[in-house]
């Protein structure tokens, strides 16, 4: 990590190019060779640089020297992301001169960490992925590796997180088992063992992610944590449900039940889902709709980031049960909250003119999801759709079409089975 | 005759008829949609 690259950085939010940063004050390639970290500039250069680009003196300056006072309000930062993330907005305004040009390389760092895990926490998940991208993503490993054990281990596990919701599974369980080699604190150890489980489970990998999330919830239970011990009872259940095995899962929603006691959490928002699930799966389809509709309920009532799945599984309990009424209205009430919900429920609402025979809607409204799903990369229900739509084309004898929608069913497999096996094909 | 007739008839019926029924609306093969629920990993804070 060299000078040059903040140079670089304020210069690219300035919007200017190496020219314009460079006019009256040092040559164009000069200028470069001090971005690429080449050359180092005189104090003087660096002063007018500074003045150029909107910049205090001693963010080019004080690179390397850690502020006492900036320390204790990194700390605080730290401890209000786990004990008062409403208080957060506040006190960022508050401080706001000391965190917009942070000298220190290692605070400024430490300061973009804790900005994304906030990110994260309050449930903006495409900011934070922003933010990191252009915050810590240009810094390259090996500066983390000479730092701090601290913020080495910080930088890692947020790397992680980076790489999971950017479905990069491979990346974030690297560099989550990089972190569960750094750290000795149980309570970290045992959410990377939960978030590697998550991992396994998005490849399908069910017995690899049985494994890590049973390891997490021993660690949770010995930490007597049982609000995330409740997290694991309920992604257990998950897995078994994703093999079909009802029985077990039932098993462990009772458990995660029973270990979270009464107070109303998200979790117990996830085991209503998944306890409907398992009784939709036995068939229990009046049972199911009352408890998904329990669970939606308090879903809405904790503002659930999933209450939109809940309302899609709604939909799937009402189409087996034939009231084709009641889902056309439970639809029409439904209000997505992003293009990819839409999607969803463009893909539900086909099925609902399939089963009322409108099959001119039906190809009309399949055809448009796939194509948004396609683009999206949502490849669960790209192969559903494609498949029953060849189907259909099939059973209609329309030969051409059919074939186009049997082989994308099979190309999406293929998909799906590259991404098992590390994704050499993308 | 009768009988050639009707045997070349009903091949012909099972050769025209489709033999893979379409999808019933019902049909959500994989857990894409509405599938499990298992909530975001756990953050370092």
């Amino acid at each position: 990590m060299h000078i040059g690259s903040r140079i670089r950085r304020l210069r690219e939010r300035e919007g200017l190019t190496q020219k314009e940063a460079s006019s009256g004050i040092i040559s164009t390639s000069h200028y470069s060779n001090i971005e690429s970290g080449r050359f180092e500039p005189s104090s003087d250069v660096l002063e007018m640089l500074a003045e150029r680009l909107n910049s205090p003196i001693a963010y080019f300056q004080k690179t390397h020297e850690d502020d006492a006072c900036l320390q204790q309000l990194l700390t605080e930062y730290e401890e209000l992301l786990s004990s008062d993330l409403k208080g957060i907005p506040g006190f960022l305004i508050k401080h706001s001169q000391q965190f917009t040009h942070i000298p220190s390389i290692t605070q400024e760092i430490m300061f973009n960490l804790l900005k994304y895990t906030e990110l994260l926490k309050v449930g903006k998940i495409p900011e934070a992925q922003t933010h990191y991208s252009s915050e810590i993503a240009y810094i390259p490993q090996t500066f983390f590796e000479n730092a701090s054990k601290s913020l080495f281990e910080k930088y890692t596990y947020t790397s992680a997180l980076f790489y999971y919701f950017n479905k990069d599974y491979e990346a974030s369980i690297s560099h989550f088992e990089d972190t569960l080699y750094l750290t000795r604190d149980e309570s970290l150890c045992a959410k990377i063992n939960y978030n590697i489980s998550l991992v396994f489970f998005q490849q399908f990998d069910y017995g690899t992610a049985h494994i890590y999330a049973k390891r997490a919830k021993r660690q949770y239970m010995h930490l007597h944590n049982w609000a995330k011990a409740g997290d694991c009872y309920n992604l257990i259940a998950a897995l078994y449900l994703a093999q079909h095995k009802t029985k077990e899962a039932k098993r462990y929603i009772d458990k995660g039940f029973s270990v979270l006691g009464t107070s109303t959490t998200v979790t117990h928002g996830r085991l209503y889902h998944n306890l409907a699930f398992v009784q939709m799966e036995e068939q229990e389809y009046i049972q199911a709709l009352e408890t998904v509709n329990k669970c939606i309920e308090l879903k809405k009532k904790l503002k659930c980031d999933s209450l939109f799945d809940s309302q899609l599984l709604k939909l799937r309990i009402l189409f087996h049960l034939g009231d084709l009424l009641a889902l056309r209205e439970s639809m029409n009430r439904l209000q997505p909250s992003n293009e990819l919900n839409k999607a969803h429920l463009d893909y539900v609402e086909a099925k609902l003119y399939y089963a009322l025979r409108e099959y001119d809607l039906y190809e009309q409204k399949m055809k448009n999801c796939i194509h948004y799903l396609y683009a999206n990369e949502d490849w669960k229900v790209v192969k559903d759709a494609a498949r029953h739509l060849s189907i259909y084309y099939e059973a209609n004898k329309k030969y051409k079409n059919a074939y186009k929608y049997q082989e994308l069913c099979i190309e999406v497999y293929r998909r799906l089975t590259m991404e098992l096996k590390g994704g050499e094909e993308r | 005759m009768k009988k050639k007739v009707l045997i070349i008839c009903l091949v012909l019926g099972f050769a025209f008829t489709p033999y893979m029924n379409p999808a019933s609306a019902s049909e959500f093969v994989t857990n894409g949609i509405g599938g499990p629920d298992v909530g975001p990993p756990h953050g370092k804070g």
